[in-house]
């Protein structure tokens, strides 16, 4: 473990009933570095990150974010510690009945006490930054998936976190904008001190970018290391997912029971 | 016969549960009401939307409904000569019963419908969660706002009810029936008492306020987070609001006019 970790997870163990999402994960993150943690889907990334927030709490285990072990925290320090998280949703959550203007204002005006004047300063760079100052004024009903995504993101970062998760960011995005948001995730990390983690299956463009990866499945980390690592890597897990072949230690299918099982189960 | 009583008592449990949880949302709900005192435009926003929005069917029912009991009563009355009264029973009626409990009905189906909808809705797009997220309490954000401003809306709307309702009984009973205007007015302001009527009726007013939009806020919030979930939710909404206002109806009722 790096002494200079912002978060570090411990051993975590969670499950929605027989469904394991984490079984004695460990996972440091490093400070001011973009981490990728990639798996399957359905393995439980998004899990980890509402994990990582306090919306989710672990059966067993430590999320120790800066210093403070999240799931101890009283109401009052976790909105405190979320102050300092932001976290783009898979899905873009934006509020249907605000603007887009309004949308990325929301943190600005709930948590700062600044004149109308500096908020949309503010307002206008984040959304400069993705590209969709020209759409402040549209509802989010009329931005497509993509725009909505972008939009997520410039209010993500409103308040500049310290700590900034991604969920899926490169999903719904066509090249072009899909390279201006690799670029913005490494530009915010770097110029603003930010730290990354993003949560992905898009093998390329999150290698591009990281500076370590953890692969998990099953609720453990199968293997991680910096991108270069894990390209020479021998392991099975490491190779079929990086590779994307459809045979190896990963499943794809949801677990059940056994296929001829059922298959005689619905004749009966 | 054992699986009867497992499945009952299973029911029940899940009844008690839902209660539990019901009630430990309206007190995080009342416990983020002082905070709006400094942001009372989300409550004016509210008040738009639950409210104001509410007058157009409050109106009109309240209209159709004064005009048909006038009609109704006024044919009845006659049969004893007594339509000079026909005022002071239309306005009794509306002021102690049907104010209150229609105003409260339309209530649920305009406004408490779509207080869970748009409550269950936000749940479902993760809305809430995002700004969980964002260090924002949507209990004190989202709900406390929407829940003042049903409380407060509720007693209004009936008593325009009311109001409206008397003014359709005016217009049928003297306009198209001939009662005497003047004894239409007076018997009525002399026999409708402000404490024993009007009072009790804005009481009930209020209680029903309270229930409806507690059941209508906690249904969307507890709902489940998908299109199906915010539909059953909406559908409880509605039904279970109707049930409470009858059911408060016949207790206060009793409480308030039962002692004479
Ligand atoms: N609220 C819930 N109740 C029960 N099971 C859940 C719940 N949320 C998620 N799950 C289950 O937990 C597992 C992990 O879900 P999660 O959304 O974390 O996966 P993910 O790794 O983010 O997948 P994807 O890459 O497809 O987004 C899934 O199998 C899902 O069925
Ligand atoms: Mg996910």
């Amino acid at each position: 473990m790096s002494s200079d970790s912002i978060l570090t997870i411990k051993n975590l163990q969670f499950s929605y009933g027989a469904r394991i999402i984490a079984d004695g994960m460990d996972i440091d993150i490093e400070r001011g570095k973009i981490t990728t943690i990639m798996g399957p889907s359905g393995t439980g990334k998004t899990t980890l990150l509402r994990m990582i927030g306090g919306q989710v709490r672990p059966h067993a285990g430590e999320v120790r974010y800066e210093g403070k072990n999240i799931p101890d925290l009283n109401k009052d320090a976790l909105l405190a510690a979320r102050k300092s998280m932001g976290l783009l949703f898979q899905a873009s959550a934006l509020f249907t009945g605000l603007s887009v203007f309004d949308n990325v204002a929301f943190p600005i005006r709930e948590h700062t006490q600044l004149s109308e004047q500096m908020v949309s300063h503010l307002v206008l760079s984040k959304l400069e930054a993705v590209g969709l100052r020209g759409a402040a004024e549209l509802m989010p009903g009329e931005l497509s998936g993509g725009m909505a995504r972008r939009v997520a993101l410039a209010r993500a970062i409103a308040l500049d976190p310290r700590l900034m998760m991604y969920d899926e960011p490169f999903v719904g995005q066509d090249p072009i904008t899909m390279s201006v948001i690799t670029r913005l995730i490494k530009l915010l990390n770097d110029s603003l001190g930010m730290t990354s983690i993003i949560v992905s299956h898009d093998v390329h463009d999150a290698m591009a970018i990281s500076d370590f990866v953890y692969l998990i499945a099953e609720g453990k980390v199968i293997a991680s290391g910096t991108p270069e690592e894990l390209r020479q890597s021998e392991s099975p897990w490491a190779r079929q997912f990086l590779r994307a072949e459809p045979d190896g230690p990963v499943s794809f299918q949801y677990p059940a029971t056994d296929y001829q099982t059922d298959l005689f189960a619905s004749v009966e | 016969m054992i699986e009867a009583i497992r499945l009952t008592g299973e029911a029940a449990l899940r009844v008690l549960a839902r209660l539990g949880r019901a009630t430990l949302f309206i007190s995080q709900v009342i416990a983020g009401l002082p905070m709006l005192l400094r942001r009372f435009s989300l409550v004016v926003t509210q008040l738009y939307e639950v409210g104001v929005l509410s007058i157009a069917i409050i109106v009109i029912s309240a209209l159709a409904v004064g005009m048909v009991l006038s009609l109704q009563m006024f044919y009845t009355l006659r049969d004893f000569g007594s339509e000079q009264i026909l005022g002071q029973v239309v306005a009794l009626s509306l002021v102690r019963e049907l104010g209150p409990v229609l105003a409260g009905l339309l209530f649920a189906g305009r406004a408490g419908s779509a207080l869970t909808a748009e409550i269950g809705l936000m749940k479902a797009t993760e809305q809430l969660s995002s700004m969980e997220m964002m260090a924002v309490d949507p209990i004190k954000r989202v709900v406390a706002p929407r829940f003042l401003a049903g409380v407060l809306s509720m007693p209004l709307l009936a008593a325009m009810f009311s109001a409206v309702g008397i003014l359709g009984g005016y217009l049928v009973g003297v306009g198209l029936l001939g009662v005497d205007s003047g004894a239409f007015w007076s018997l009525m302001q002399a026999n409708v008492d402000f404490y024993d009527d009007i009072l009790n009726g804005i009481l009930k007013s209020v209680v029903f306020g309270i229930i409806i939009t507690w059941i209508a806020v906690f249904e969307g919030y507890d709902a489940k987070p998908t299109a199906e979930g915010v539909s059953r939710a909406t559908m409880r909404t509605v039904v279970h609001s109707a049930f409470a206002v009858l059911a408060f109806d016949f207790i206060l009722t009793a409480l308030m006019f039962g002692g004479r």
